[in-house]
């Protein structure tokens, strides 16, 4: 359903900043984007791809996209969840593609990080990546989003677009799952 | 149980919490940034107002193509019904007493005839139309009662007297 823009201009103040430089073909729409959705965004695909270059690369093509679709960006009911669709639709296409092998699997590399300082054994980085990547996409994208995205089960539910109760059992079951192959760590 | 599934999954999220993910990097922001605002400048010579006209234009050329194909399609599936001469044609005859083999044949020419003759909506004229026709048909009948019933077949429809039949008992 198409809202008008009196209902679209009543979000919070950072939505409106962002709805006036995109509609007003403002550059400075590019480092308020860049602000506000790389590091979510490059965490969100990390989440969804299993690798740091992948997610590097489509980063790129999510930003392409996002300026080439500003106008309808600045019109979308839900900012973020128009943003991360454009990020899910980009990680799929790319997922599609290594399934049909017109591209490579990506490197086993790490994307998860430990701080040299955390007194944990030296492999608990590589543990961790391996146990997420058991998962279920649905299910990695929420634990990410919300151990590592810092977003409440609301702010993942509005990007999205899902009731908060799935968001929360999806989370609920993928702590289950990591509970289970992570066994040996407690 | 329940608690102790609970407390491990806090360990679980603090473990997780242990790791973070990589962010991007000011390589990545600089290469990212600059190729964005080239779109953007690219993009940004066409007006918004464009939108529109290119999506009116867009469906009018969805719309041609799809009636083109349909066209295409509809005439490929007759296709093989379509040979070069016709088979056969239907022939309208062009006057009523030509009609071939007619059950009644004398009386619908007759019909016609006076049909002709008779203004269709005048109504004494109807009148005397549907009194002609009932004549017609009493002669039709007369002539039906007064000939002969032929045996079918040439067999007699005289029924055999039961009375002269054998008895086997």
């Amino acid at each position: 359903m198409k809202r008008s823009e009196d209902d679209i201009l009543d979000e919070n103040p950072a939505d409106n900043v962002l709805r006036a430089a995109l509609t007003g073909n403002d550059p400075a729409a590019v480092k308020l984007l860049w602000d506000r959705y790389a590091k979510g965004l490059l965490a969100y695909l990390q989440a969804m791809l299993c690798s740091l270059h992948d997610a590097e690369d489509v980063l790129q093509t999510v930003f392409v996209n996002i300026v080439r679709q500003r106008h309808r960006l600045a019109r979308a009911r839900n900012l973020d969840a128009y943003v991360y669709r454009i990020a899910r639709n980009e990680a799929f296409r790319l997922i599609g593609r290594r399934k049909k092998n017109e591209i490579e699997e990506p490197v086993k590399e790490s994307w998860l990080i430990v701080s040299e300082s955390n007194p944990e054994p030296d492999d608990l980085a590589e543990r961790l990546q391996r146990a997420l990547e058991h998962l279920p996409q649905s299910q990695r994208e929420v634990i990410v989003m919300k151990i590592y995205g810092q977003k409440t089960f609301l702010d993942i539910a509005r990007i999205l677009e899902l009731p908060q109760n799935t968001v929360a059992s999806r989370y609920r079951y993928g702590i289950e799952k990591l509970r289970i192959l992570l066994e040996n760590l407690l | 149980m329940t608690n102790e599934k609970d407390r491990q999954n806090e360990q679980i999220e603090s473990l997780l919490r242990k790791a973070r993910l990589s962010e991007p990097s000011s390589e990545l922001k600089g290469q990212i940034t600059t190729e964005t605002r080239r779109v953007w400048s690219q993009t940004s010579q066409e007006g918004p107002w464009r939108i529109p006209i290119k999506r009116l234009v867009a469906s009018v050329a969805a719309a041609v193509s799809v009636v083109w194909i349909a066209n295409i399609s509809s005439d490929n599936s007759v296709a093989r019904w379509q040979t070069s001469a016709p088979l056969a044609t239907r022939q309208q005859p062009s006057e009523l007493e030509v009609l071939p083999e007619m059950p009644y044949g004398p009386f619908v020419k007759h019909l016609t005839s006076i049909r002709r003759g008779l203004p269709a909506t005048n109504g004494s004229g109807l009148r005397r139309y549907v009194e002609t026709v009932r004549k017609l048909l009493d002669e039709v009948q007369q002539n039906d009662a007064s000939k002969p019933t032929a045996p079918i077949g040439g067999r007699s429809r005289v029924y055999p007297d039961r009375s002269r039949s054998i008895s086997y008992s």
